[in-house]
């Protein structure tokens, strides 16, 4: 029995690593080529949101360590500070599911709301030390809103995928509470 | 809700993810950073390309519907524009063949600038084996009248025998009817033209009344000699390709093949005006 547990789990964490990683490639391919509004949705957040809703705080935590620094890695021109904010927002995300809320679409459309919202916050920081001449609502409004728009809205079909994982591996999405 | 946040497993993933932040970024200030992305390259790179290619097909594939409309636009431009361009080489053929006929006949112009032309189109032809006489597209009502001269750039083709409004008949320099008085261009010596049966069909004409003195080569050139009331002086009528003596008469006379080329007559001048010799 325990075998089979554990070949479960292999299974899921190579289920879940690789549909992570066909996202990655998503947004370091095809999305940067094909902008909305021009700019990318991140769809990469919303992996680890979905890895932390089913799976709880530390898978998701961990989850978001290696997702954020894979993509910071490949994805862009230097290493930043993905890793901690999506090792955070796996974490916070994951609690939430595991002891607030019950697993599904209301409460990941919630997660990702507020956790697009702060990684909008921080881009905007980001964005206004790098750009001066651009004013903070030029900014908002031509980067800002469309990005968190658009992520918040693409982040539901990653969920849809991470959510058909997650049913295949537990009999119920709302499993026992663990104790942390 | 803060024991959470001191848990022993948040503080080393918080450490790790810290480790990994500024690790990174101290390797990146002292530009060391590229080991780890080239590590990770090397092992995305070929998942990259595959999806670079499948990007590349959406690509194509989204560029045939984007594009579709603007294509269809160019193409319906460009169809137009080949259109109008193969009307204007048209008239540009046109225009050059008629440049090169008019200019043909500029010589004659200035030889004759008494001429009053009247540019015409052969419409139609005697439908028998041999040509002598042929149809115009111009008649009455642009100024044609009978027994006006018809030539070529080569020389004499006949005279209007039948005039209709817009189309008149013209009898060739064969035909047997046709008389023109005629000289030998080298000597001078003198001769009348005319159509015969024998010759009609291989679209010659006989020099007759040539004095059995005259000097008369063949290859010489003869033209009109402006006797008559037809044809004005000077147009040339032919070649002599054969002399022969007429006993019965005691005079020569010369097979002359016309200067005008049947096979290449389409279009032709009606001397409408000219000033006759003695006027």
């Amino acid at each position: 029995m325990k075998f089979f547990l554990d070949n479960d789990k292999l299974i899921k964490g190579l289920s879940y690593g690789g549909l992570s990683f066909f996202f990655v490639l998503l947004q370091i391919t095809l999305i940067p080529r094909y902008p909305i509004f021009g700019v990318c949705p991140d769809i990469v957040l919303s992996c680890v949101l979905s890895i932390a809703m089913y799976e709880g705080a530390r898978f998701g935590a961990v989850s978001g360590i290696v997702i954020g620094f894979v993509i910071d890695a490949v994805g862009s021109y230097g290493l930043s500070l993905s890793p901690l904010f999506y090792m955070i927002f796996g974490y916070i995300t994951g609690l939430c599911s595991d002891y607030l809320f019950k697993r599904g679409w209301l409460s990941f459309s919630m997660s990702s709301a507020v956790a697009y919202f702060f990684r909008g916050f921080l881009t905007l920081i980001n964005i206004s030390a790098a750009w001066k001449q651009y004013s903070t609502g030029y900014v908002f409004l031509h980067i800002l809103a469309p990005e968190v728009l658009f992520s918040f809205l693409f982040s539901f079909p990653v969920f849809f995928f991470f959510s058909l994982i997650a049913h295949r591996f537990h009999k119920s999405t709302d499993v026992d509470r663990p104790d942390i | 809700m803060l024991r959470f946040f001191k848990s022993k497993f948040f503080i080393i993933v918080l450490i790790v993810s810290l480790i990994l932040v500024i690790v990174p970024s101290i390797l990146s200030i002292m530009g060391l950073s590229d080991y780890v992305r080239n590590a990770l390259g090397v092992v995305v790179s070929p998942f990259v390309k595959v999806f670079d290619a499948v990007s590349d097909s959406i690509h194509g594939f989204t560029d045939y519907f984007t594009e579709f409309d603007r294509l269809r636009e160019e193409n319906e431009d460009l169809k137009s524009r080949i259109s109008k361009m193969e009307d204007e080489i048209y008239n540009a053929r046109l225009l050059k063949a008629e440049n090169e006929w008019l200019y043909s006949y500029l010589g004659l112009r200035r030889t004759h600038s008494d001429f009053v032309l009247e540019e015409a189109n052969v419409t139609s032809r005697q439908a028998v084996n041999y040509l002598t006489s042929f149809t115009l597209d111009k008649g009455s009502i642009s100024g044609i009248e009978k027994n006006m001269p018809v030539i070529t750039s080569e020389g004499i083709v006949g005279y209007v025998c039948e005039v209709g409004a817009t189309w008149c008949k013209v009898s060739t320099i064969i035909e047997t009817s046709v008389s023109v008085g005629a000289y030998v261009e080298r000597s001078g010596a003198i001769g009348v033209v005319e159509g015969e049966f024998s010759l009609r069909d291989k679209w010659r004409c006989r020099l007759k009344y040539i004095d059995t003195e005259a000097d008369i080569e063949e290859g010489d050139r003869i033209l009109s000699s402006g006797l008559g009331e037809i044809y004005p002086r000077g147009l040339p009528i032919g070649t002599v390709e054969k002399i022969e003596l007429d006993p019965a008469a005691r005079t020569k006379t010369a097979v002359i093949c016309p200067a005008a080329d049947p096979d290449s007559l389409d279009k032709v001048m009606i001397i409408k005006d000219h000033v006759m010799s003695g006027e």
